[in-house]
């Protein structure tokens, strides 16, 4: 059994899968890097990934930090496998949270972009259905705009107020309890 | 009537209003964006599609969601069409305390929201004291579709007590009962109630569409009785777990269900578990329940895909399988065995010779076991000396130990002779055997000298006293482990509750 899935993962690690960017650049990855995404996922499994798979949304900036994330996160979710499969690793317990640890400063350093660049990366991880990225990015977004004023927020996403004082009013009227 | 509660250790269990089970929390990342000036001046964030948008809004605390609305007009719907995720513990002030009773503030919100109510997580209010300002609270849950809820309540807690209790027990006033609405709440997927007594269920709908997707329920130290536990069993055709900790008010829990995988019954005293008819339970977990002076009878009957159990206690438990009473003189037979456990916990107390016989004849019961827990436990019983003879007398016919256990690990080991005994039983005749682990307790591993002791312990263990071919053998340290991790007993992704 368990020689048999580590044949299995050498023929996984093997397959590699042609990711095309809007402005037509070609990234080679891994078929376990690739399926972190749902949507290259049903694509692999549907069997439309041959010759590359197009992804008219992504740029390729966007699409080489999107890979860049893809990569770490399958070397992790590997890992977790493999201790799951085999009890001794409970001796290691120590080194699975070192290495999740690692993950996360990974996750920290990753976000540390200008905010064009994290909404791009918002609009592929929901394009590439990738839970893990979107989570990260759109908390990234919701911790920025926790606990400041409705001015504060709109200063620091551009975003015109169009509301009359007449509807602000309102909309404060309608949830007070929310502005006490 | 008042009820002792362990409100801080309640309290402990769940830091930040945060429940086992539920998502963590994101950690707070240092806001970099929020430094970064805008300098293009392009709003992108408004040109999120609303389903991102409602994704944003969604993990603000609810104040911060709601006041999104007078950002722009793009802005003006959005926290009302977005499903509603409320932990009340955002409504408390920043220190905090009940200053300002978060009562009111969640009726408001539980009445102005439309739905679908995705998170509710209410753990500060109180039904004796903020009742009235909670208005409908109930019946807005069931109307609007609420799918995932918590609901502590809050009882009051006298400071003074006649008799001195332990510094973490305190009294609390009489539990008060939930409202009839919660059983009307057919979208719930998880259910977790606390601290109150579950709704009547005498004149409740019963049937498959009561609860039709619910997929966990737990109560903790709240009053549920049979009849309702039967309701909701009954009621709850998807029920996948079912967790009652330190619930001492359900006597006689009798499981009957088609769909439940994971049972846990966590420190609480019932005289009777009696798994009848699950034909899908995989996992029985029990931590500190029966008691001394009555111990409680474990009756596994209709539980064939059963792989995960434990701890089992022989002084503590009465085990019944089928019908037949487990005792020493039971010989093991087809109608007394559970063919289908894999993972089995026990614990003992080595120091008393006669449960040597015990844990042996309820070894026999579970024939194909492969990974074995033993805790070592040091209870209050009389010990009888720590022989060390004890196991070259037993009665070796075991046929997990012989045929299958590969993985042994025996948790809270402290070197005494009694332990160790059965360490070499189980090296002279576990022949499968490739781990095996020893756990230290906090008090030995902190002793440099103790560990040493240990260590020459196992290596006066002859490589000829094997009896299989390879095993490698670990001493570790104690692990964190508390009274309060059942949330991990009932998770069916960790494979070992009990690593």
């Amino acid at each position: 059994m368990a020689s048999a899935g580590s044949g299995d993962e050498k023929a996984a690690a093997a397959a590699m899968i042609t990711l095309i960017s809007s402005d037509n650049e070609k990234f080679e990855v891994t078929e376990a890097t690739a399926t972190l995404s749902q949507t290259i996922r049903h694509m692999i499994e549907d069997g439309c990934t041959d010759g590359g798979v197009p992804l008219p949304n992504v740029t390729s900036k966007i699409l080489a930090r999107v890979i860049e994330y893809c990569k770490k996160h399958a070397t992790a979710a590997a890992g977790e496998e493999g201790s799951s499969s085999s009890f001794s690793d409970a001796a290691f317990l120590e080194v699975d949270r070192a290495f999740l640890e690692e993950l996360e400063e990974f996750d920290d350093a990753f976000l540390e972009v200008d905010r064009a660049t994290l909404f791009d990366l918002i609009l592929a991880a929901n394009y590439l259905d990738i839970k893990g990225l979107l989570n990260l990015t759109c908390q990234k977004v919701a911790d920025s705009v926790k606990g400041k004023t409705p001015e504060q927020i709109r200063e620091m996403y551009n975003i015109v107020n169009d509301l009359t004082p007449e509807e602000e009013a309102e909309i404060r009227r309608e949830t007070q309890w929310a502005f006490e | 009537m008042a009820d002792l509660i362990d409100i801080v250790g309640i309290r402990s269990a769940f830091p930040g209003g945060h429940f086992p089970g539920q998502h963590p929390p994101a950690p707070n990342l240092s806001s970099a964006v929020a430094a970064t000036p805008a300098t293009d001046g392009v709003d992108r964030i408004s040109a999120l599609p609303d389903g991102l948008l409602f994704d944003v809004v969604s993990r603000l605390p609810v104040r911060d969601a709601a006041r999104t609305a007078v950002l722009a007009s793009r802005w003006r719907g959005l926290w009302r069409a977005a499903p509603l995720v409320l932990r009340d513990f955002d409504l408390l002030t920043p220190d905090g305390d009940r200053g300002e009773l978060p009562e009111a503030a969640v009726g408001r919100i539980l009445a102005d929201h439309p739905g679908p109510f995705r998170d509710i997580n209410l753990s500060h209010c109180s039904l004796a004291t903020g009742g009235r300002a909670l208005g409908d609270w109930a019946r807005h849950l069931a109307a609007k579709g609420v799918q995932d809820l918590i609901y502590l309540d809050n009882p009051p807690l006298y400071a003074s007590s006649s008799r001195p209790l332990p510094s973490d027990i305190v009294r609390c006033g009489p539990l008060h009962r939930l409202p009839a609405d919660i059983l009307r709440c057919a979208s719930l997927r998880r259910l977790f109630l606390a601290t109150c007594v579950f709704p009547d269920t005498t004149s409740a709908p019963r049937g498959a569409d009561v609860f039709p997707h619910l997929k966990e329920f737990s109560m903790l130290s709240g009053t549920m009785s049979e009849h309702n536990l039967e309701h909701i069993l009954a009621c709850s055709p998807e029920l996948e777990t079912l967790a009652l900790i330190i619930n001492n008010r359900t006597n006689h829990i009798r499981i009957r269900s088609q769909s439940l995988k994971c049972m846990v019954l966590w420190v609480g005293v019932a005289k009777e578990l009696a798994v009848v008819d699950a034909p899908h339970l995989e996992r029985l977990i029990l931590r500190e329940t029966g008691g001394d002076a009555r111990p409680m009878i474990l009756k596994i009957g209709g539980a064939p895909e059963l792989r995960v159990l434990g701890r089992l206690n022989p002084r503590f438990h009465t085990l019944q399988i089928g019908n037949t009473i487990i005792n020493a003189q039971t010989k093991a037979s087809p109608s007394c065995i559970v063919p289908s456990v894999k993972i089995l916990a026990l614990e003992v107390n080595f120091g008393v010779s006669k449960n040597a016989s015990k844990l042996t004849s309820f070894l026999r019961c579970f024939p194909n076991v492969e990974t074995l827990h033993i805790v070592s436990s040091r209870d209050s019983e009389a010990s009888g000396g720590h022989h060390a003879k004890v196991w070259q007398q037993v009665d070796p016919s075991i046929k997990c130990v012989k045929s299958h256990v590969n993985n042994i690990i025996i948790h809270e080991y402290q070197g005494e002779q009694s332990e160790f005994g059965f360490v070499k039983f189980i090296a002279k005749h576990a022949r499968k055997l490739q781990f095996l682990a020893l756990i230290l307790t906090e008090e030995i591993f902190a002793s440099a000298g103790e560990v040493h002791k240990v260590n020459c312990q196992l290596r006066a263990l002859a490589t000829g006293s094997w009896a299989a071919d390879e095993c490698q053998v670990f001493l570790m340290g104690p692990k964190s482990d508390n009274t309060w991790s059942f949330a991990k007993a009932s998770d069916l992704s960790v494979e070992d509750p009990f690593l």
